[in-house]
């Protein structure tokens, strides 16, 4: 039979683990038993606090809360019932109803006691908070009357102030009083003010209505001053004293009702704390049960906690020695042993085998390692014959191959046996630094090259070539060309090591130094030659370009290498014309070999401009050929330039600029020719400044040159683009006018230039007067010759000096001198509206059956300088053709208006004032706005105006004219139909323009009395004035028998030399108020 | 027509003229009688007054009595005056001041004549004089006690008596008369009213009831005489009495607050005789006297004088100078 001793032992190490966790979940389930019964017991007591005294907690904790919460609206209440007024009764409600429901739930006596008291304190706060309110709302409306009596005070006094300042008497007593009551006002919004910081009052501090108080007092004794007024003002005063007392007396029970509603609030804290300090001891008693329960649990859990540690030092005595015979036994003796073994194969004693001698576990792992160490005496052979191999290969390899460590010095490691031819140092004096390191070698200028260009490889994991030189120990420099790469270190696995070769390439690296150096002068030519130089190859493609051609072209080089050079800067020729790259001199060298010089090209620059250029090409050749073009060029601007402005001096004029006499004649003869074959005519203006000698003698010719300039200048400024002004010589000047009419254009420009001379000339502070003399031809004969026309340009020009200078004359033009006088008065009317040399004069128009004065007609005259007083007749038509009769109507508008205000302040009845209009002044879009503008300035009555004007102007009327006569018509303007019957008498329109008036033509009433026609268009106006109820005025009327034919016809009013001759305001004052008066008396005797 | 108007133009404007040149030719004669000296400031004050109304309606000429300084010459003046009434033949009377009543109007025109009379300043009651009548009648002066006092409780509000001091006049007979009548509505105590006529009595009431008085109100103070027999005028008092009593005084008049007193709600003689010389005029002008009742004067004006503030440390709270003219003591 076995012992258990020897069946344990028997069993595997896995067995035994299992058997000694058996024991430990025993262990476990025991413990867990004993654990149960213990928590049961707790349990049990637990539930008997929760049942018992945690609801009286809970119950505690309730009512605390809806108090808590009551509290929070009580206090709101306290800061707010003078805000809330509206819902205070609403909320007073709701608490106390809250109080009594909490009051019901309460099973403690004293507690519910105190909740009454705590009821009953907070009604007599609200019934105090109630009596706050109302007191403030008194207050408000006295604070209100009291403004209102103020208001009335004030208004009293300024009315009296008023009335004394009017009466011119002595006003500082009224003065004081409104500065007084501006005091009451002040003192009244401070109260106010005050007042309302009462009703915010903080119930726990101290009211300070002092201030308040004193500003009663003082508002108080300054209305006893006021006493000492008037009854009216001292009754107001008493008024105000009697709001101001009933105010005191307010505020002092409004302190004494908030003193008591403070006492309350007082006293509702105190209940409120008492209330709460009862709670807090209910909740403490409960609190003190549940404290001695907590006490047994704690007890109870302490015994079980001992048990259990009692009993768990017991099991855990028990593992711990089965536990350390298992690890002496069967895991520490065998481990030792097979320690042992390894260190003896550490030791390279490879061939002993290992006997741990257990037939456990520990056997398998006995077996495994032997396997291992066969396998391992295997591998050190290969090894062996590998490392012989790369040997023989490193001492082949030229240079010599390295392996260092990555530090600063790049300490060796291993150097094949190159190293001594390279250096001149032995191997061992570099490896591991022993005598010096490798990095001690480098050439000292390169070494920061090297380590930057080895580091930044390194650091990015790629390998590295790199030249540098190095210092043998002989002293000799040599350069060196390296490449090399990381390693990983095969042992450690983790540090990173360099290894490459290194060779000697001093002589290659001498060669090419040399070629650099070459292509380095060439460059430098290259560079500096002003000559633009670039180079392309066959397809065009510029291969190099100079900076000289760069700067020129504006391109960079960039810019340029890389592409075709011709669709670039050689695409077209000066005038636009395209070159194709076959036409392309630069590109022809390419083709034939030859050499080409071109200077009447032009390169284009970037910003589009072109350069012309003088260039030479030629091919560029090598072994294989011609393999492209090499172009040099200079730019011949300058040269060019040159050569124009030659060309412009012998064409023009010196001193002013313009075409000289040689261009003239070439520009004439195109003229000519042109006229010849189209027919188109020109003018050819001849002028010489009249007296200039004068100016040259007196001032000299450096001012007759400068007085030269200013004449071209303005001409030049005068004329077309397309005609031709030219400097003859002297004073003399010839224009050629081109694209010409009829003779009309020709004057016009001829009076244009006239007109420049009539502004001064200013120079160096001289002021010149001078006017040209300008002969006219016509070119009205294809014949005729150039020396023709200007010899009888000549005699024009002749004969305009002769009739006075100043002035222009046609070759052979008879009516010219006509048209020179209507263009001299068109200039001079021009200028009539600047020199004031307008005038009105008015003409009274009567009833022809009273003889009463009916309205006047406002007629313009010109006073002209040498020609006297002109009528319209002689220079309305002048005025249109020059586009100034809107003026001139716009200033008799304006005059007429302003006599007629004058007039009618005056109180002088005159009817209306009739005023003519012209056509662009009724069409000008503007013509409403400057009426009414007229009406506004000069503040006439629009009942006073009438506007005359032609059936013409409505002819031309646009809709909005219409419109515009319409407004105005309606502003109470009366509209006069001028001269009716020489248009087209349009009964249409005198439907449409609401005319009130029409005048008959002088025309007509002229022979009224013989002409049997006259007379009977005179009627049937008149009729037709009759018909459509229009008042009918006849002009012109110049005899007693006219007079009486219209009378006769019931013609309503009569205007002419019988009644009256146009007159000045001043004779018109005179003579027709005067006669007006006279009728007036004729009629009442 | 036209030359028709204008002649009716010409005639309306020619008669306009005529009529202007008529009633600028004829004015008013009216004499006004002072019972005081020329340059003494109340009747300058009156003048004004007067003058702002009547100027520019009636010829003017003032007699002065002199009673302020003179009071026994007062009957004599009051003959001259009615001597100049006689020569003068005055189309209205204007009296101002009590003793111009008493001296003048009671003996030699109330009753005698029909020219209307108008009298102003005075202090005593209108019966007393047997005002008004068929042709005399006036406006009383009647000083601001009341209103003063009020005033001076703002400056001063620990200011709790009043104690008034007058010239033993007609005048002061009648300041004693109002405060007795009002003093009720007074709101502070008035423990004395004095009487004097010398300025040692004034300095022996100072002495024995200076100290018991708060404040005093002085008033028709003017002509007491001095130690030399000599009638005083107002700033002469006022230095006196500032002399013999340091506290606050208020006064009636302007020149009371000019002279040294502190503050008063003062009556003007600006406003009396413009009173007078408008109801003079309207009598002119056609009214009957009988429809002119007797009046007083009402419009206070608030005085503080600013040297006697600082010279008593009053610190004034800047509401209480609204409304109110600030003077400081002219000098002389």
């Amino acid at each position: 039979m076995k012992s258990p001793i020897n069946l344990f032992n028997r069993l595997k190490i896995r067995s035994k683990i299992w058997l000694l966790i058996t024991l430990l979940v025993s262990t476990m389930v025991i413990t867990l038993v004993i654990l149960h019964g213990t928590l049961s017991t707790t349990r049990e007591l637990a539930t008997e606090v929760a049942s018992v005294h945690l609801n009286e907690l809970i119950d505690n904790a309730a009512n605390t809360r809806r108090l808590a919460v009551i509290s929070a609206d009580i206090n709101r209440l306290t800061r707010t019932y003078r805000t809330e007024k509206e819902s205070l009764n609403q909320q007073v409600n709701r608490i106390i109803e809250n109080l009594t429901t909490i009051a019901t739930g309460i099973k403690d006596e004293t507690v519910r006691n105190q909740l009454s008291t705590y009821t009953a304190s907070f009604k007599r706060f609200t019934a105090h908070s109630f009596a706050v309110n109302a007191v403030f709302e008194i207050l408000e409306q006295v604070i209100s009357s009291t403004q209102a009596e103020l208001h009335s005070l004030e208004n009293l006094i300024s009315n009296r102030m008023i009335e004394s300042i009017l009466s011119g008497d002595d006003t500082d007593y009224y003065d004081q009083l409104l500065s007084l009551i501006t005091g009451y006002r002040e003192s009244l919004l401070i109260i106010d003010k005050k007042t309302t910081e009462l009703s915010t009052h903080n119930f726990e501090t101290k009211i300070d209505s002092d201030d308040l108080l004193q500003h009663l007092d003082t508002l108080y004794l300054r209305l006893q001053t006021i006493s000492a007024s008037t009854p009216e003002v001292a009754m107001h005063g008493r008024r105000l004293t009697a709001y101001v007392t009933h105010y005191q007396n307010l505020i002092m029970e409004l302190l004494q009702e908030i003193s008591w509603l403070t006492e309350e609030w007082r006293q509702l804290a105190i209940n409120e704390s008492t209330i709460h300090t009862l709670i807090e001891q209910t909740e403490r008693e409960s609190s003190l049960a549940a404290d001695d329960v907590r006490s047994d649990i704690k007890g109870m859990i302490a015994d079980t906690g001992n048990q259990m540690s009692y009993l768990l030092a017991g099991f855990m005595t028990i593992i711990m020695g089965a536990m350390f015979y298992l690890l002496r036994q069967h895991i520490e003796s065998p481990l030792n042993t097979l320690v042992n073994k390894l260190s003896a194969m550490r030791l390279e004693q490879l061939n002993e085998p290992i006997n741990i001698g257990r037939k456990d576990e520990w056997r398998m792992i006995e077996k495994v390692l032997n396997d291992m160490n066969r396998k391992l005496v295997s591998s050190y052979t290969q090894l062996e014959e590998s490392r012989a191999s790369f040997q023989a290969l490193v001492d082949n390899v030229p240079g010599t191959v390295y392996r260092c460590l990555n530090d600063s010095d790049w300490t060796m490691e291993y150097l094949s046996d190159g190293f001594f031819d390279l250096t001149g140092y032995d191997t061992d004096a570099v490896i591991a630094n022993n005598e010096i390191s490798y990095a001690d070698i480098i050439h000292p200028d390169d070494r920061d090259y090297v380590v930057n260009t080895v580091n930044e490889a390194v650091s990015n994991g790629l390998p590295f070539s790199i030249e540098y030189r190095i210092v043998r120990k002989d002293r000799e420099i040599r350069w060196l060309f390296e490449r090399g790469q990381m390693i990983q270190d095969p042992v450690s696995q983790t540090a990173m090591k360099l290894s490459g070769v290194i060779l000697d390439v001093t002589e290659k690296k001498q060669l090419s130094d040399a070629l650099a150096e070459s292509e380095r002068r060439y460059r430098l030519l290259l560079e500096h030659t002003t000559e633009g130089i670039f180079g392309f190859d066959s397809n065009g493609i510029t291969t190099f370009i100079n900076n000289s051609a760069s700067e020129m072209l504006g391109y960079t080089q960039e810019e340029m290498i890389g592409f075709n050079n011709h669709k670039l800067i050689h695409h077209s020729l000066p005038d636009g014309t395209q070159l194709t790259e076959e036409e392309c001199c630069m590109r022809k060298p390419i083709k034939d070999g030859m050499e080409y010089h071109v200077e009447d090209e032009v390169l284009w620059c970037k910003n589009g401009d072109s350069i012309p250029i003088e260039y030479w090409s030629a091919p560029i050749k090598s072994s294989d050929g011609i393999i492209g073009a090499v172009v040099s060029f200079h730019d011949i601007t300058e040269r060019k330039r040159s050569e124009e402005n030659m060309q412009h001096l012998a064409y023009h004029d010196l001193l002013t600029g313009l075409p000289n006499r040689s261009m003239f004649v070439m520009e004439l003869k195109q003229v000519i020719a042109s006229y010849r074959r189209y027919g188109e005519l020109f003018a050819l203006h001849l002028m010489d400044l009249d007296h200039f000698k004068e100016v040259n003698d007196r001032l000299g010719h450096p001012v007759g040159d400068k007085l030269l300039q200013q004449v071209a200048k303005r001409l030049a400024e005068t004329i077309r683009a397309t005609d031709i002004l030219a400097r003859l010589g002297g004073d003399e000047f010839a224009l050629i006018q081109k694209n010409v009419d009829d003779l009309t254009d020709a004057s016009y420009l001829a009076a244009k230039i006239t007109d420049l001379f009539n502004d001064e000339f200013v120079i160096d502070d001289n002021t010149i007067y001078i006017s040209t003399s300008i002969g006219i031809i016509l070119a009205d004969e294809k014949n005729i010759k150039l020396e023709e026309i200007l010899s009888n340009a000549d005699v024009a020009l002749y004969k305009a000096k002769e009739a006075g200078r100043g002035l222009f004359t046609f070759f052979g033009d008879e009516m010219s001198l006509q048209m020179y006088h209507e263009i001299r008065l068109s200039h001079d009317l021009s200028l009539a509206l600047k020199r004031g040399e307008f005038f009105l004069q008015y003409q009274p128009q009567y009833y022809a059956t009273s003889g009463k004065l009916a309205g006047i007609e406002a007629l313009v005259r010109w006073r002209h300088p040498s020609h006297g007083i002109m009528l319209p007749t002689d220079f309305i038509h002048i005025a249109e053709k020059r586009g100034i009769i809107k003026q001139i109507s716009d200033w008799v508008m304006g005059e007429a208006c302003q006599q007629a205000k004058a007039w009618s302040d005056r109180q002088i009845e005159f009817g209306r004032i009739a005023i003519n209009l012209c056509a662009k002044q009724v069409n000008d879009g503007q013509f409403q706005q400057s009426v009414e503008a007229l009406l506004a300035t000069s503040g006439i009555a629009p009942t006073l105006l009438e506007f005359e004007f032609t059936e013409t102007v409505l002819m031309e009327a646009t809709e909005s004219t219409q419109k515009s006569l319409h407004n105005l018509s309606a502003h109470g303007i009366d509209f006069a139909i001028d001269d009716f019957g020489t248009g087209f008498s349009s009964l249409s329109y005198l439907r449409k323009f609401n005319a009130e008036k029409i005048k008959i033509d002088r025309e007509f009433i002229r022979d009224v009395c013989n002409n049997r026609n006259d007379s009977e268009i005179v009627k049937a106006a008149i009729a037709l004035g009759k018909a459509l109820k229009l008042t009918v005025v006849a002009e012109g009327v110049e005899t007693e028998s006219q007079a009486g034919f219209l009378r006769q016809n019931q013609c309503d009013i009569l205007q002419g030399f019988l009644l009256s001759h146009p007159l000045s305001a001043d004779e018109l004052e005179k003579k027709v108020f005067k006669l007006e008066n006279m009728d007036e008396s004729k009629e009442s005797t | 027509m036209r030359n028709s108007n204008s002649l009716f133009s010409s005639l309306v404007l020619v008669l306009f003229f005529l009529f202007s040149a008529s009633t600028w030719s004829a004015p008013f004669r009216v004499l006004v009688v002072m019972s005081y000296e020329q340059d003494n400031p109340w009747c300058l004050e009156i003048k004004q007054g007067i003058d702002r109304v009547l100027a520019a309606h009636a010829e003017l000429t003032y007699f002065y009595m002199n009673t302020k300084k003179n009071l026994s010459q007062g009957p004599e003046k009051a003959k001259e005056a009615k001597a100049l009434f006689d020569r003068l033949n005055p189309d209205g009377v204007i009296t101002v001041d009590d003793n111009a009543q008493s001296m003048f109007v009671v003996p030699y025109l109330k009753d005698k004549v029909d020219t209307p009379i108008f009298f102003c300043g005075v202090n005593g009651n209108a019966a007393d004089y047997g005002y008004p009548n068929q042709h005399i009648s006036g406006t009383l002066e009647r000083g601001h006690i009341r209103e003063s006092i009020a005033f001076l409780k703002q400056l001063l509000p620990e200011f709790d008596n009043l104690c008034f001091i007058a010239k033993a006049s007609p005048s002061g007979d009648a300041l004693k008369k109002q405060v007795e009548g009002e003093k009720s509505t007074y709101m502070v105590s008035t423990p004395h009213f004095e009487l004097v006529t010398t300025t040692r009595q004034l300095r022996e009431f100072t002495d024995a009831h200076g100290q018991q008085c708060g404040a005093f109100y002085m008033d028709s103070l003017e002509g007491i005489v001095n130690e030399r027999n000599e009638p005083m005028d107002n700033r002469e008092i006022l230095d006196f009495f500032r002399s013999n009593y340091s506290g606050p005084i208020i006064g009636g008049n302007r020149y009371h607050v000019e002279d040294g007193a502190v503050s008063a709600v003062v009556k003007t003689g600006q406003e009396q005789g413009e009173i007078a010389a408008d109801m003079l005029l309207q009598a002119l002008q056609g009214k009957p006297v009988s429809e002119l009742p007797v009046t007083r004067n009402y419009k206070g004006r608030r005085y503080i004088n600013i040297n006697s503030l600082q010279s008593l440390g009053i610190k004034p709270r800047p509401i209480v100078l609204r409304g109110a003219t600030l003077v400081t003591t002219t000098d002389r």
